[in-house]
Parts: C-alpha cells; structure tokens; sequence
C-alpha cells in the first residue's frame, strides 16, 4: 500500500487562517483552541471533502480528471465531533454543503459573534453590552492594584489567571465589541466616534503589552465607552 | 482625617468613629476593637511613631494615610517590636477585618519583604526603608534593593526611586500583574542598576 503524503505546511496554514480558530460547520463554530487547554494547543482535525480511497465517505463525489485529494480545495477544518458526524453520515453531508460551509465560514462566524448592521443604537449597545460585562467582571477580580484579588505578592497565582484571561478572554472580547461597533458606526454620534478611537488606541495598547510584552503604552479605558449608544 | 474615616466607612463589616485628635476607633463584628492613629506624614520618623504611642498608649495600628508616606527602618522595627501594626489605609483595613491590626504591617511591600527574608541565600538583610534593603548574600555579595510597586514603572519611577533613596544595585518591580517599561530598563541601565521582576531577581540572587 502506497504510503500516503503528509499535507504541506502551507495548505495546513491556509487552511487554519481560513478558520479563524473555529470549526468549519456552521451551526458549531466552537473555538479550535479551547481556552480550558490554556488556548495554545488545538483540537483541529483536517478533514477530507473526497477522501483519498475509493470507499470513504463521499468517494462518489470524486470530480473526473487529475484530482489532489490533499489539497486546501478538498480540506475543511473541523472539531472532533463534526469529523466524526460527517464521515458517519456522508449521505446528510454532501460534497456542495461541505464547501458552502468552508465558503461562508468567516460570514458564519461574524452572524455569531453579532458582527453585523443594526437598525438601531439600543440594539448595538445590547449587542456590546454583554460583551463588556463579562470584561468588567474579570477586570473587577484581577485587575492591577483594583482588583478585588489583587495582592502585591510577586509569586500571585491571581496574576497569572489575569495575564491568562487576558490573553483568552479580555482581549477577544476587545476585538468582537470593536468589529460589532465598527459595522454599526453610522449609528454613533460625533463624540462617540472620538470616544470609539480612543477605545480602539486602548485596545492596541492592551495587545501590546500582552501579546507582544511591551509595557507602558496602554491609555486607560476610555470611561465614555460605558454610555456608548445609550 | 475626614477623607481617611470617608474610606473606613466604604467598608463592608467594618465602622469607624473619631476619638480625638489623630486617633480612631474601628468596630469590625467578631473581632477585637482598633485604634489606630491616622497620620498625614510623608515620612513617619522614629522619633514621630513614639510621639504617637506616648499620647496614645492603646494605640494598635500607625496608618500613614498618604500614598507618599515612607516608612524608614528604625520606625518600622520600633513599631514591630512595641506590638504596634503599621502601614496604609489598605492595610488597617485589612488587619482590622482580621483581627490582626497589632501584628500586620504595610501590604504593599508584605509579600516581597517575607520572600527576601526566607530566601535560602540571603545570610543577612537589613531593611533601610520601606522599600529599600541591604541584602548580604552567603556567597558574601552585597546588594542593594528597592522596589517598586507601579504596575507598569516608567523610567520616571526608576529615577524618582535612585533620587530619593540613593543607588541601589536592583530596582525591584513587586507588582505581580505589571512589568517595566523598555525605559525604565534603560533609565536603570544608564543610572547603573538592573530593573527586575521577581523571577529574574531570583536567577540574579542565584549567581552573584
């Protein structure tokens, strides 16, 4: 039996960007890194569209001609359980739905997260305001110096949770409520715009100094942003 | 003092009236009654800390209720050694809710103050303030620490710190949360002393 080629770095690459972290199938979408494994390890599996042998799922699909079973064209990213339900019941998961998901899984995603326009400014704040509760809450536990398990002891097993959720939590949730506001400027007034760049300069302060480890450029959260749309 | 009792009275479980003076009295439910000295200081000298305890025998706790307030010492070892606990508003706080108001002393500098002294290469320390010490290490290396508390230390706080308190050989960022600035490092490097968080402190307490 022939022995079957690794896929390459780069289809494995685009193919992990394309998903932005998030399984494929849209009414899963759940994260490929999961924070309760520290959100550095993945449980993405690569599967097959047209599998390589000629009785897997979907092998009837096979187009006709010179055909790369391994390439990012016939791959889709999943979790472990939407593998297994595709493969088990190749008949409900046909060749077009597979790739209509891989298609529209960024649109999916964005649907999701709440990315989208709004008619009006009390639905986008809604839209924001659950985000920045869940922020406010960690914030209000960790948080340098205010938060309420906050010690100055230099071995604080609380500041490793902060940096952690920072970094998992805090920050995602940044980039989800900035995407949302943005799609929905039209609907802010003068002074929220100014107060929005201000949010926008804050975030990338915060990214700096966690993900990339340069301290001291942070502005301080701008306190405007917790009437923004009311 | 109104601002100090204004803080008091932000606490859960805890209640504070004015006596007289600089003192206060702290009722906490279930644990035993505080009076503590509430002083405006910005350095709290020996000399001062006595005062207070010749005026106010009862005292248990000596706050220094400014941010800036410094704590020399030979304050800090009289106080220890009259059963007298010392340190911010934070701190009274904190000993009050615990009962602990003669024992605690300043927690902002607590945690860094115990991991020094039970460190397994420091032969001896000497604390010269709050926040500065003088660490003789078994392999006979001399060195001269002090810490920082700012979450992110700018080379401002660097400088301030070398300013006030004189060289020092290890500038000390004890905030668990935050880390220094690129500035600050170099501020250090130029003045001629490291800027370390408590991991980097240890390798460089390891190899001196």
């Amino acid at each position: 039996m022939a022995e079957r080629k690794a896929i390459p770095m780069e289809t494995r690459l685009r193919l992990f960007s394309g998903a932005s972290g998030h399984c494929q199938k849209p009414d899963c979408l759940e994260p490929l890194f999961p924070i309760e494994m520290g959100g550095d390890k993945h449980i993405a599996e690569m599967a097959h569209v047209i599998p390589h042998g000629q009785a897997g799922p979907r092998h009837e699909d096979r187009p006709d001609g010179n055909f790369d079973p391994d390439a990012f064209e016939n791959l889709i990213l999943l979790c472990p359980t939407c593998h297994t339900k595709i493969d088990k019941d190749p008949d409900s998961f046909p060749r077009n739905i597979l790739l209509d998901w891989k298609e529209n899984h960024l649109a999916n995603l964005a649907a999701k997260q709440g990315i989208r326009t709004y008619d009006d400014r009390a639905e986008v704040r809604a839209a924001v305001a659950g985000i920045m509760a869940e922020n406010k809450a960690i914030w209000s536990k960790f948080a340098p110096e205010h938060g309420s398990d906050f010690e100055y002891d230099p071995e604080s097993e609380a500041a490793k949770g902060w940096s952690q959720r920072m970094r998992s939590v805090i920050l995602p949730n940044h980039y989800r409520a900035q995407a949302i506001i943005k799609a929905n400027l039209g609907l802010a007034t003068e002074g929220e715009r100014r107060t929005f760049a201000e949010y926008q300069e804050h975030v990338r302060g915060l990214s700096e100094r966690h993900v990339c480890g340069v301290s001291g450029r942070a502005i301080r959260f701008p306190e405007a942003m917790e009437g923004l749309f009311s | 003092m109104k601002r100090a009792l204004a803080y008091l009275a932000e606490q859960p479980r805890l209640s504070a009236q004015h006596v007289g003076g600089e003192l206060i009295r702290i009722e906490v439910e279930d644990q035993p009654e505080v009076l503590a000295v509430i002083s405006a200081a910005n350095e709290m000298d020996a000399a001062t800390a006595a005062s207070y305890r010749e005026k106010h025998p009862g005292m248990d706790f000596l706050c220094g209720y400014r941010k800036t307030c410094v704590w020399p010492g030979d304050t800090i070892e009289y106080l220890q050694n009259v059963g007298i606990g010392w340190g911010s508003a934070g701190t009274l706080t904190s000993a009050a809710l615990d009962g602990e108001a003669n024992t605690a002393s300043h927690k902002t500098y607590f945690f860094s103050d115990r991991l020094l002294r039970q460190y397994g290469r420091v032969q001896e320390l000497t604390r010269e303030y709050d926040r500065i010490y003088r660490i003789a290490l078994r392999t006979g290396a001399v060195l001269r620490i002090g810490m920082i508390a700012d979450y992110e230390p700018n080379a401002d706080a660097v400088r301030s710190l070398w300013d006030e308190f004189g060289p020092v050989d290890i500038v000390w960022n004890i905030n668990p949360n935050g880390s220094p600035s690129p500035e600050a490092i170099d501020a250090g490097s130029e003045l001629g002393c490291e800027v370390l968080k408590w991991e980097e402190l240890k390798e460089r307490l390891r190899t001196a």
